[in-house]
């Protein structure tokens, strides 16, 4: 997990929704929603609007931005409950990402970026203890947990670790296949154009 | 394997670790040797020497030398430094290439350890040292938490060798990083103002409030 990384998740971050509420009647903007017909569009109307749209429409004080769902209180009660057991990916995929994004957005949510950084900070634990450990496999499931942030972070501490553990079991000079290659079960060779593959 | 950029493979650590300078007892004959890191020689048989440790193995592996062990890797200073690393909470002073010398004598030049059963404790002693350190530093880093002045909690990381360290780097920081950014510092704003010593520029407060300073010219305009 470099920099980089995490800028390309806040990148990628950008183009999820949040609800924002229109403060006025906005004319030519009626393509926005996709149930509304006509060209305007109706002060008080919801629509779910990309982050990086939303942004600029609250600095013109157009819209209000309004907490999504996958932040709602459904969502932070279970995290206050046990951190550990949400499953973030299927909340937001950039959960964390997002997360600062709409705090950002909606600074009169006092308490979501406690609820964020406490989230992480349990889950952290747990990665932590996962890499550590270096056990073979997704103890738990854990990894269908993860949103995109932690399961990068993940990755890369399960790598560490079990480097460090070839190393010392003397295979780290040694070229060995790829885990794609071993994993794979049979690859389909690509037939030349006209014949006909036959499958594995 | 597959490596994030910025990622150091540990086999590079061992590789670092061939530059430490080991005693040798040659069984040849050899003129000085000029290199970058200096001149190592002349060698005559029986006298002992001075080598990088790359140096003292490939001597080793065509039997022309054998090596004087470090003394931290004796039996006796193995158990003492065991003792004190499961009696202590900070963590030991080691060598910095610790691990990786222990590693690689034990690999290329076991039978100068002694007999058999000597390499084999020096083996178990070196594997309790490295459980014993990490979990002290699994325990370190679990114990995170972000105060009103940044990072607590990881205070006692002194003492652990690059390798180790490098087990938990890219994870650390990535995750660091990202506790960072959720929970910012709260002193951001509230940071302590600085207080200059009143003889030095009289009464004038060292930190002006831009508004405040901004409300003074606005009434005298």
């Amino acid at each position: 997990m470099s920099a980089f990384d995490q800028m390309v998740d806040d990148l990628l971050a950008e183009e999820e929704k949040v609800p924002c509420e229109f403060l006025h009647e906005s004319h030519h903007l009626g393509w926005l929603d996709d149930d509304g017909d006509g060209d305007m569009l109706a002060s008080g109307a919801k629509i779910e609007l990309p982050v990086y749209l939303a942004s600029e429409l609250l600095r013109g004080n157009h819209v209000d931005v309004l907490t999504p769902q996958c932040f709602g209180p459904q969502t932070r009660n279970a995290l206050k409950a046990d951190p550990d057991v949400v499953n973030l990916r299927d909340k937001n995929e950039f959960f964390f990402a997002h997360g600062l994004r709409v705090a950002e957005l909606t600074p009169d949510d006092e308490g979501l970026p406690k609820v964020l950084a406490d989230a992480f900070e349990a889950r952290y634990r747990r990665m932590l203890d996962t890499c550590l450990t270096g056990s073979d496999g997704d103890p738990g499931g854990l990894t269908h947990r993860l949103s995109s942030t932690e399961s990068k972070l993940f990755r890369t501490g399960l790598a560490g670790q079990r480097d460090y553990q070839r190393w010392k079991a003397g295979q780290a000079g040694r070229i060995t296949a790829c885990d794609m290659i071993r994993h794979a079960r049979k690859r389909q060779r690509c037939a030349p154009l006209g014949q006909s593959s036959t499958p594995a | 394997m597959s490596f994030v950029p910025g990622d150091i493979p540990t086999a590079e650590y061992e590789f670092f670790a061939e530059n430490t300078i080991v005693m040798i007892v040659p069984n040849l004959t050899l003129p000085v040797l000029e290199m970058i890191h200096g001149n190592f020689g002349p060698f005559r048989p029986l006298i002992p020497e001075r080598v990088p440790l790359w140096f003292a193995l490939a001597l080793k592996k065509r039997q022309r030398c054998s090596i004087q062990l470090p003394s931290w890797l004796g039996v006796d200073e193995l158990t003492k430094t065991l003792e004190a690393e499961r009696r202590n909470e900070r963590f030991e002073d080691l060598p910095q290439h610790f691990f990786e010398v222990a590693h690689l004598l034990l690999e290329l030049a076991r039978d100068d350890f002694g007999d058999a059963r000597t390499a084999h404790s020096v083996e178990g002693l070196l594997a309790d040292i490295e459980d014993v350190r990490h979990a002290k530093m699994r325990a370190q880093f679990a114990r995170v938490e972000l105060g009103a002045h940044g990072l607590l909690g990881v205070t006692r990381l002194r003492g652990l060798t690059p390798i180790e360290i490098n087990r938990i780097r890219t994870f650390a920081t990535g995750s660091l990083g990202m506790l960072k950014r959720l929970r910012p510092a709260e002193d951001a704003q509230t940071q302590p103002t600085q207080t200059l010593p009143a003889g030095l520029y009289g009464q004038q407060p060292a930190f002006v409030d831009d508004r405040a300073l901004q409300a003074t010219l606005q009434r005298r305009r």
